[in-house]
């Protein structure tokens, strides 16, 4: 279980880099869409209490929080990183010369998606892992 | 610096947040609405197409899962929660439904895990948690909304049911 603020304090950090990669465009923006990448990668295969965001947050933030009142479970917000590990890869892809089109579709719905929790608390990404849970007839349960 | 910035980026990235700004707006604007699927298809049987009718069967057999779900006769207006382990909304749905319950009593509010019943929400289409059916027992209709509800709304939503069906 988690605290759910870290992941949208998370999706904050993420909204400014993939910007400012797509602001710089694929010939130089590829190279914070590789960091942002890693990091989802660490999200997605190691856990979130891996994710450098939350460091930043555990770190940071967190202290000077009241407790929340509520936690959440890691798989959904967790499977949200591997689909934004995917965005990030097709956008690397798209640095290649002739494949710029990839760049912008990646980043601009992994964008989307990171202002989507940042900004109105709704995470695309576990939207998707609780409706693909539903839709294959094993819903998410308390562990 | 402005000669590494790139025109086509910038304008997906604008493109990007304002078309998600709009779904959000357009979802916090259409949740908590309850919205009948008869509705489709009032008007003259005979210009009903095969799919108005299938969505009649349709509604017919939400009444009876629904009211069957119970466990009890629908009396009087029952709104049927669908929630899910960690559904945020739903818990602040719940807590909606009590305080209206303190200020009304002439409704029902039943709680489901879709967990427990992920067959049944299968068959009624529930895409999302939470999401509410408000059952009507004059005319055995059912109407569904999902996400956010106001108090407001709730309330003004029963007194037009009761208001028509009284």
């Amino acid at each position: 279980m988690i605290d759910p603020r870290g992941p949208r304090f998370g999706a904050g950090i993420t909204f400014l880099v993939l910007l400012f990669a797509l602001i710089l465009g694929p010939t130089h923006g590829w190279i914070l869409v590789a960091i942002q990448a890693v990091a989802f990668a660490l999200g997605s295969i190691a856990g979130l209490k891996y994710q450098p965001y939350s460091w930043i947050y555990k770190g940071l933030v967190r202290p000077r929080l009241a407790p929340p009142t509520e936690l959440e479970d890691e798989r959904p917000p967790r499977f949200a990183q591997t689909v934004g590990l995917a965005f990030a890869v097709i956008a690397i892809i798209g640095a290649l010369p002739g494949l710029s089109f990839l760049f912008y579709v990646g980043a601009g719905f992994a964008l989307a998606a990171s202002f989507l929790n940042w900004a109105f608390n709704f995470c695309l990404g576990c939207e998707l892992y609780l409706l693909i849970r539903r839709v294959r007839g094993n819903p998410l349960k308390a562990s | 610096m402005v000669r590494y910035m790139d025109p086509v980026g910038i304008g997906i990235a604008i493109v990007a947040v304002v078309t998600s700004s709009v779904f959000v707006l357009y979802r916090n604007r259409v949740d908590g609405t309850f919205r009948t699927v008869e509705n489709t298809t009032r008007g003259d049987k005979a210009d009903r197409t095969e799919e108005d009718v299938s969505s009649v069967h349709s509604a017919t057999s939400e009444w009876q899962e629904l009211s069957h779900l119970v466990k009890e006769p629908v009396a009087e207006p029952a709104f049927i929660q669908f929630s899910g382990e960690y559904c945020a909304q739903c818990k602040r749905n719940q807590a909606l439904f009590k305080r209206l319950n303190q200020s009304r009593n002439d409704f029902r509010f039943y709680e489901v895990p879709v967990e427990e019943h992920s067959a049944l929400a299968g068959q009624l289409k529930i895409r999302r948690t939470p999401t509410i059916f408000l059952l009507d027992p004059v005319s055995e209709t059912v109407t569904r909304t999902e996400g956010a509800v106001a108090l407001r709304e709730l309330g003004q939503t029963l007194d037009s049911l009761i208001g028509r069906t009284s």
